[in-house]
């Protein structure tokens, strides 16, 4: 092959904008006065030209909880918020002002801007990465439309809203090189969820046998009845690239966003991601058969599916099951057991719970804060520990799942060319249309 | 009953919505619907929501049309001949403006109901014309003035009764709404369904016309659900027609496929999706075998022609979605000109393979316009319609930009060559705003060439995408994917743009050293460490970590000395992952300087080490590093559990550096056996304080995990110097258990005052009440009063564990004060033995009342002892009591509870007080009750309670003191409710008395039996008034007590 050549105009020698906005607009009022090339040790080690600038898209009541998260973080800058809401956006933008006021002992800071329309938060180019924490049905446009316009990603649980929308998030993400975080903290924020996993990795519990996940369950209900678009809310941006539908406060304020198929496939993948992303970081593997009953409400507004209970089977024959209850997520092997959950650990044999890994062993926990191990992946592009393949495969287990009971067939699973195998309308529901221009 | 209206305006919005939804009537293949006129506009509940909600159900069904009317009065005969059945959402109750119907409406109503038509009513529908006798009779069911009531709407069993045709085969079920306690029923009325027991739902007669009345439908919130609707559907068609056809709401597998899509094509929005399930379940049960498909598609495309509301040509486009082929694509492109269809159109078309739905979507691109035409270019990117791409490529350069990006975007996403070619071909006529979305998209196809195998192609265009002038974010992609395909060739151009001027390329180079995998291309970049920026060297120092390469481990030593903070721990990091025992003297020596993150970074590196020697390397290493380093080095040992360090830590726990020796005799507590103990049990005589506890702490840590270092520590006490066996006491203290108390025991007669100290303190901190004999033998036998101080403190600690003993311990305490002259110590003596109400204290605390240096805390403590005791010695409290007022005038406080004690005394006295209740029956507590204890607090406001619906409580009191009792009290929970109703009563698990169907007065219940002497008593639950036996308090007397 010969090789092409990248000599001629390897070299610019003018700094880029982007670079320069963000070693002038981040640091406090008085940056712009100061010369651009500062080296980084007149600001000591978390000068502001070494933070990560973030933009956070979707500020409802966990895009809230993650934005003050980051803020507590040194690595972090936040820059910019988005939502659709009006008065969403304008509380989150103050907060993070008066956090830096407060933070620099100031009685003002400006430097955070609120956006209703995120095309325009990632049109900026002094931002090296956003938090997606929209409802689901976004999750994939706003992080494709994102990792297209070079930002890093940290997105939120579950994945995408079909199984093609998870293929090309990852796909975008490797070909741009992303570095993406997965919101599913069990892997940072306590230590046992990824104890559990060592030891199904390590082979501490023999051979392993079965694989039981446990979500809790969806609801039922909300109000089918049309109300007037409430002042300050675009609820045709909201949407997006779902159908147009009646407005109703369910849908936006109310658990709608969780519960209703247009813009989600409920808690099976909503909660089930937190113990289904357990599952595949102790057992990285997906079950390629599923067959599973539950129950698709007809009454009210919500309608994915409840009291599910899917059995499947990994191809090396390892039991799969995924129900509704308390989350866990339960490995069983030849030796023993362990279940982890977010709130606990417990194993039998019990002396498993004391189990020090040995120097060969594999580990699996890192940074002990989800944002920071994002923020650090960011700075120097190490894959943060809930990674795309990951979450690809874990949000797919939903997905199959959900697919089994509403087929009411078997359902058998390519990990290889990741189709489904043997039944063309179940093929045909991991694609969705989605609205112009939003959609994947 | 609601007596106002509420009038919401979001109510009112949704009304109008739903007239104009209920416009048409749903094409009826099988059978013509019945017709219902809806009686509503005055009802003194909320009609304004019901009856849409009312009227949503009945269309919503396929069976019925519907047509409303707000004035009822005005209806004639002539009116009612075009229908089947009235539905009653109307009344007139209280002062409603129409009170009466004129003669002819009457009539008329009278006339059509005889005739064999059908009447039902729902909720209060019926509840007017009191004096009219057929109203009634075809009514059914009303509210009753007087006897009637109703509480708030809960949540209630709904039951069937007898076997008629609308209840046939449906399940019983709960549900939540307002329920009528004893409506009024008209007595030729037939019970079909009854609400927690009360008349519900009935049938009439008049005439050959027929009645329902269902007085479930308080509100338009209680109508969501199946049993309501079931019953209502089901009501109304047996009103028409004399038999039902319907099935309940929530079981609609079995439908024909004609009645499911007639019902879809009736779906709108705000109804029941049952029939949308139903159509999903059909197409689900279709969608299996070739046949089945291909009609059942056929039938969905013909109905999508056909007459249907919006919502329901969505549904039926969903199921074509799944089930289309070719011969239903003229169908869905019809769809695609409706606007509210094209979505729903779209994904049909997406998801069928057929070339034709291909073709269809093209023809739309030139039909549609602005976001219709991005939304169908969105369908053919998802379907990679690669025959597309020359009609996609016309619209690179449409003047809405929407569409020029959804075509750029599809042209990615399809990625063929001929896409490539197309993006490439319109670089120069892309708008200025979507140069981006142009570049992002010829990236993608370079992947895609990748992908093919096309690797020229693919490195050609990557490297055209990388250079300066392209948007910096597919710069940053292409460049890393470039290095990845030129392979070792393009580790120059890596090199150059790590350390280069061009920030984009210095990122993307850091990518495309994470993103590729050539060592050859790692090891370059570390060798030219030196050059790139701290943040740079970080990352490549990880990336080395992550690769686990350990040729690269002499850079990454180096740069483990690096002065900037990040780069170092990075490199220590790495250094765990990928070094091996040589790495030891590296890390020690970092170990030594370094800030505390520093260290803790070394530390889990040394832990992280793998290969032979590297345990040995360390212990090595231990005794000859500095004392910084060396506390490094211990906690590596602690971390990879190095129990062949113990000899090694032993050393280096005599190093002259404390923090050293902290660390080192912590770790040998977590790792040592007991062959560790004899060396550290020498070393406690000679030792400072500061360090006797470190080796106290490493005793007791060994101790723990192995039981036979008790003996070893036991036997060690013989003989020791004072100081070693006062150590080894607190030692043994700290590790408890029987051996352990029998070794601290026999130190009491120690001569050695300090031994003897230190076992008194031990004892006297004894988890259980085993040392109360012991601790009462050294208060009062004991020299000196410090020790006497800490056995009574002990002694007050443990007593209340033993309440058999107390005396014991109180008498003890008793003889001390009497014989105790020193006046700290006496107040220690006090405050002990009024921590132990009984007898003993009682009088020994009266004996201090004549003390001229009388405090407040002792009358107090008086009062404290009196108030528990009392049931079992009124008299000598009394007694107590009188002396206390001699003393002189009391503090406020202590005269109101003086006062409170002796009006105690002047009554009956519950010996259930001081008692400990238990309830060991295994059932959950009920969530919002107090726990046992609630039962015998002597507080009304918290009680027990719990879970209901079980066959067999139990609540057991242990009696503070043996107690002759001869009659029980309960205070219920709320008048009758919720309180005991049978249950046995027994003594020392000896049953004195049964009581069946207790009879509660003013919440009160007294239950006097046959006098017994016992400890325990026990209530033994078989029956409530209500759910679940609550009780506020139970109390026990010797005799029956005045009425509370
Ligand atoms: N990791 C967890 O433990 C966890 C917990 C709760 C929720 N979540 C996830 O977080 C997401 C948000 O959930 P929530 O409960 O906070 O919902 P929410 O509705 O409270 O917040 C979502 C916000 O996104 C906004 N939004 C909608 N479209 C947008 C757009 N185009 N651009 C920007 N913002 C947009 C909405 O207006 C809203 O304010 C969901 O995906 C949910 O599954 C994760």
């Amino acid at each position: 092959m010969t090789r092409p050549t990248l000599r001629p105009s390897l070299t610019m020698n003018s700094l880029s904008r982007r670079r320069f906005l963000r070693q002038t607009t981040l640091g406090s009022a008085t940056a712009l006065s100061l010369p651009t090339l500062l080296p980084a040790s007149v600001f000591g080690a978390n000068a502001p030209s070494q933070r990560v600038a973030v933009g956070h898209i979707g500020v409802g009541g966990q895009g809230r909880g993650l934005m003050d998260g980051f803020l507590g973080l040194p690595q972090n800058q936040s820059v910019a918020v988005c939502d659709p809401i009006q008065e969403r956006r304008e509380a989150a933008a103050q907060r993070v002002e008066q956090h830096y006021a407060a933070a620099k002992g100031q009685d003002v800071y400006r430097g955070c801007r609120a956006y209703a329309d995120f095309r325009e938060l990632l049109a900026r180019d002094d931002l090296d990465a956003v938090v997606i924490a929209s409802p689901d049905h976004w999750h994939v446009p706003l992080a494709l439309a994102a990792v297209r316009a070079g930002k890093d990603v940290y997105v939120e649980k579950p994945l995408g809203l079909s199984i093609e929308q998870g293929l090309a998030l990852r796909a975008a993400v490797h070909l741009h090189g992303a570095v993406f975080q997965y919101g599913t903290q069990q892997r940072s924020f306590n230590s046992h969820c990824g104890f559990a996993c060592e030891l199904v990795r390590n082979g501490y519990l023999g051979e392993l046998k079965a694989v039981h996940v446990v979500a809790p369950n969806g609801s039922t209900g909300g109000r089918a009845v049309p109300q007037p678009v409430p002042a300050g809310l675009d609820y045709d941006l909201w949407l997006g690239p779902a159908p147009v539908t009646p407005y109703t406060e369910d849908r936006v304020f109310g658990t709608g966003r969780w519960f209703i198929y247009d813009y989600a496939i409920g808690f099976i993948a909503g909660w089930g991601a937190h113990p289904l992303d357990v599952a595949h970081w102790g057992y990285p593997h997906i079950p390629v058969e599923y067959r599973g009953t539950g129950r698709i409400p007809t009454e009210g507004l919500f309608d994915t599916v409840v009291d599910w209970d899917v059995q499947g089977r990994y191809a090396s024959g390892v039991e799969f099951t995924l129900k509704t209850g308390t989350d866990k997520t339960t490995f069983v092997g030849t030796d023993g057991w362990v279940a982890a959950s977010r709130g606990g650990i417990s194993a039998a044999p019990e002396s498993l719970l004391e189990r020090k890994l040995k120097p060969d062993d594999v580990r699996l926990l890192r940074d002990n804060h989800h944002y920071r191990d994002f923020l650090n992946g960011v700075r120097t592009r190490q894959t943060p520990v809930s990674d795309i393949d990951s979450a690809a495969q874990s949000d797919f287990m939903s997905h199959l799942g959900d697919i089994a009971v509403r087929t009411g067939r078997t359902i058998r699973w390519d990990p290889a060319t990741e189709t489904i195998l043997g039944d063309t309308a179940a093929a045909r529901m991991t694609r969705r249309a989605g609205r112009a221009p939003w959609a994947a | 009953m609601n007596i106002h209206l509420r009038l919401d305006p979001l109510r009112l919005a949704f009304l109008a919505a739903a007239c104009l939804f209920g416009a048409t009537a749903p094409a009826l293949a099988a059978g013509p619907p019945l017709r219902v006129l809806l009686f509503s506009g005055q009802n003194n509940h909320d009609w304004k929501t019901t009856t849409p909600k009312l009227r949503a159900i009945l269309t919503g069904s396929g069976r019925f049309t519907v047509d409303v009317t707000e004035h009822p009065e005005q209806t004639t005969a002539e009116t009612l001949a075009r229908y089947d059945v009235i539905v009653s959402d109307w009344n007139a109750w209280g002062d409603a403006p129409v009170k009466e119907w004129p003669p002819a409406t009457r009539t008329a109503f009278l006339d059509f109901i005889r005739g064999g038509k059908g009447y039902v009513s729902i909720h209060a529908g019926s509840s007017s014309f009191y004096d009219w006798p057929e109203y009634q009779q075809i009514g059914g069911l009303f509210w009753n003035l007087g006897p009637t009531s109703h509480g708030p709407p809960h949540e209630f069993p709904v039951e069937f009764v007898g076997d008629h045709p609308i209840t046939r085969g449906l399940a019983s079920f709960r549900t939540t709404d307002e329920l009528w306690l004893k409506p009024g029923m008209h007595p030729a009325a037939q019970l079909v369904a009854t609400g927690d027991g009360q008349p519900l739902a009935v049938t009439t007669a008049l005439g050959r016309g027929r009645g329902f009345a269902l007085l479930l439908g308080h509100s338009a919130e209680y109508m969501n659900t199946p049993g309501f609707q079931s019953l209502l559907l089901r009501g109304t068609e047996w009103a028409a027609t004399g038999e039902v056809t319907l099935r309940g709401a929530g079981d609609a597998r079995g439908l024909d496929a004609d009645t499911v899509i007639r019902r879809v094509a009736a779906y709108r929005f705000g109804n029941d999706r049952e029939a949308l399930l139903a159509l999903e379940q059909l197409v689900q049960a279709a969608a299996a075998d070739a046949a089945t498909r291909s009609a059942l598609a056929a039938k969905l495309a013909s109905a999508l022609a056909a007459e249907a509301s919006t919502d329901g040509k969505r549904a039926l486009l969903d199921g074509l979605s799944l089930l289309g082929s070719a011969a239903e694509v003229p169908a869905l492109a019809r769809a695609l000109t409706d606007a509210e269809l094209l979505y729903h159109a779209c994904q049909a078309l997406a998801r069928i393979p057929a070339p034709e739905a291909e073709a269809a979507l093209i023809t739309a691109l030139r039909t549609t316009t602005g976001s219709a035409r991005a939304t169908v270019l969105q369908a053919l990117a998802s379907r990679r319609a690669t025959s597309a791409v020359p009609a996609i490529a016309r619209l690179v350069t449409d003047a809405d930009p929407d569409v020029a990006a959804a075509a750029l975007d599809a042209l990615g996403t399809l990625g063929s060559p001929e896409a490539t070619a197309a993006l490439q071909t319109a670089e120069n006529q892309i708008a200025p705003a979507l140069r981006e979305r142009w570049a992002a998209a010829l990236l993608r196809c370079a992947g895609s060439l990748r992908a093919e195998g096309k690797t020229h192609e693919a490195a050609t265009l990557f490297a055209a995408l990388a250079r300066p002038g392209r948007p910096a974010s597919v710069r940053e992609a292409a460049f890393p994917a470039y290095v990845g395909l030129a392979a070792d060739a393009a580790v120059p151009d890596v090199l150059a743009a790590l350390a280069g001027p061009d920030p984009i390329l210095r990122r993307a180079a850091l990518r495309a050293l994470w993103s590729n995998r050539q060592p050859v291309l790692l090891k370059a970049a570390v060798d030219g460490l030196g050059v790139l920026s701290p943040e740079q060297q970080e990352a490549v120092l990880l990336l080395c970590g992550e690769r686990g390469d350990a040729s690269l481990l002499p850079a990454v030593t180096r740069a483990a000395a690096s002065p900037q903070p990040e780069v170092r721990r990075a490199a220590v990091k790495t250094l765990g992952l990928i070094g091996n025992a040589s790495a030891v003297d590296t890390l020690a020596r970092l170990g030594d300087t370094g800030s505390d993150e520093d260290q803790k970074a070394v530390v889990e590196a040394l832990a992280r080490l793998r290969g032979s020697g590297v345990d040995a390397a360390i212990r090595n290493a231990l005794e000859a590093a500095p004392p910084a380093g060396q506390r490094t080095l211990i906690r590596a040992v602690a971390a990879r559990e190095d129990r062949t360090a113990a000899p090694n830590l032993l050393a280096v726990s005599r190093s002259p550096d404390p923090a050293v020796r902290t660390e080192a005799l912590r770790t040998l507590g977590r790792l040592a056996d007991t062959s560790a103990c004899a060396p550290l049990v020498q070393r406690l005589s000679q030792a400072t304080p500061d360090d006797r506890e470190r080796l106290e702490g490493a005793l007791v840590e060994i101790g723990r995990r192995d039981p036979a270092v008790v003996p070893l520590l036991a036997q060690a006490l013989t003989g020791a110097p004072p100081v070693t066996a006062a150590s080894l006491v607190g030692v043994l203290g700290a590790l408890g258990g029987s051996p352990a108390f029998a070794a601290v025991r026999q130190q009491l007669p120690s001569d050695q005052p300090e031994v003897r100290l230190a076992a008194v303190r031990v004892l006297a901190d004894w988890p259980d009440a085993e040392p109360l004999d012991d601790l009462a033998a050294v208060v009062e036998t004991a020299g000196d009063a410090r020790t006497r101080a800490i056995a009574a403190r002990g002694l007050s600690r443990l007593a209340p564990q033993a309440p058999a003993r107390a005396a014991r311990a109180a008498e003890a305490l008793a003889g001390a004060l009497a014989t105790t002259t020193d006046a700290t110590e006496r107040t220690h003596l006090l405050s002990a033995v009024v921590g132990i109400p009984c007898l003993a204290s009682l009088k020994a605390v009266q004996a201090e009342l004549s003390n001229p240096a009388l405090t407040i805390a002792t009358a107090a403590g008086l009062l404290g002892i009196g108030e528990v005791i009392y049931p079992w010695h009124p008299a000598e409290v009394k007694a107590a009591l009188a002396d206390l007022r001699r003393t002189g005038p009391l503090s406020p406080e202590l005269a109101k509870r003086a006062d409170a004690l002796t009006a105690r005394l002047s009554q009956p006295a519950n010996f259930a007080l001081g008692g400990l209740a238990s309830s060991p029956d295994g059932i959950e507590k009920d969530g919002d009750a107090h726990g046992d204890q609630a039962a015998i607090d002597g507080n009304p406001d918290t009680y027990w309670d719990e879970q209901d619906h079980q066959p067999l409580y139990r609540l057991r009191v242990q009696l503070r003191q043996r107690s002759t009792l001869g009659c029980l009290r309960i205070l219920g929970f709320s008048h009758q409710n919720y309180a005991p109703k049978d249950f046995e009563i027994r003594c020392d698990d000896r049953v004195v008395k049964t009581v069946t169907d207790a009879a509660y007065t003013n919440n009160w219940l007294t239950v006097a039996f046959p006098p017994v002497t016992c400890s325990v008593v026990e209530l033994v639950i078989t029956g409530a008034h209500g759910p679940s036996p609550a009780i506020r308090e139970l109390e026990f007397y010797a005799e029956p007590p005045p009425k509370p």
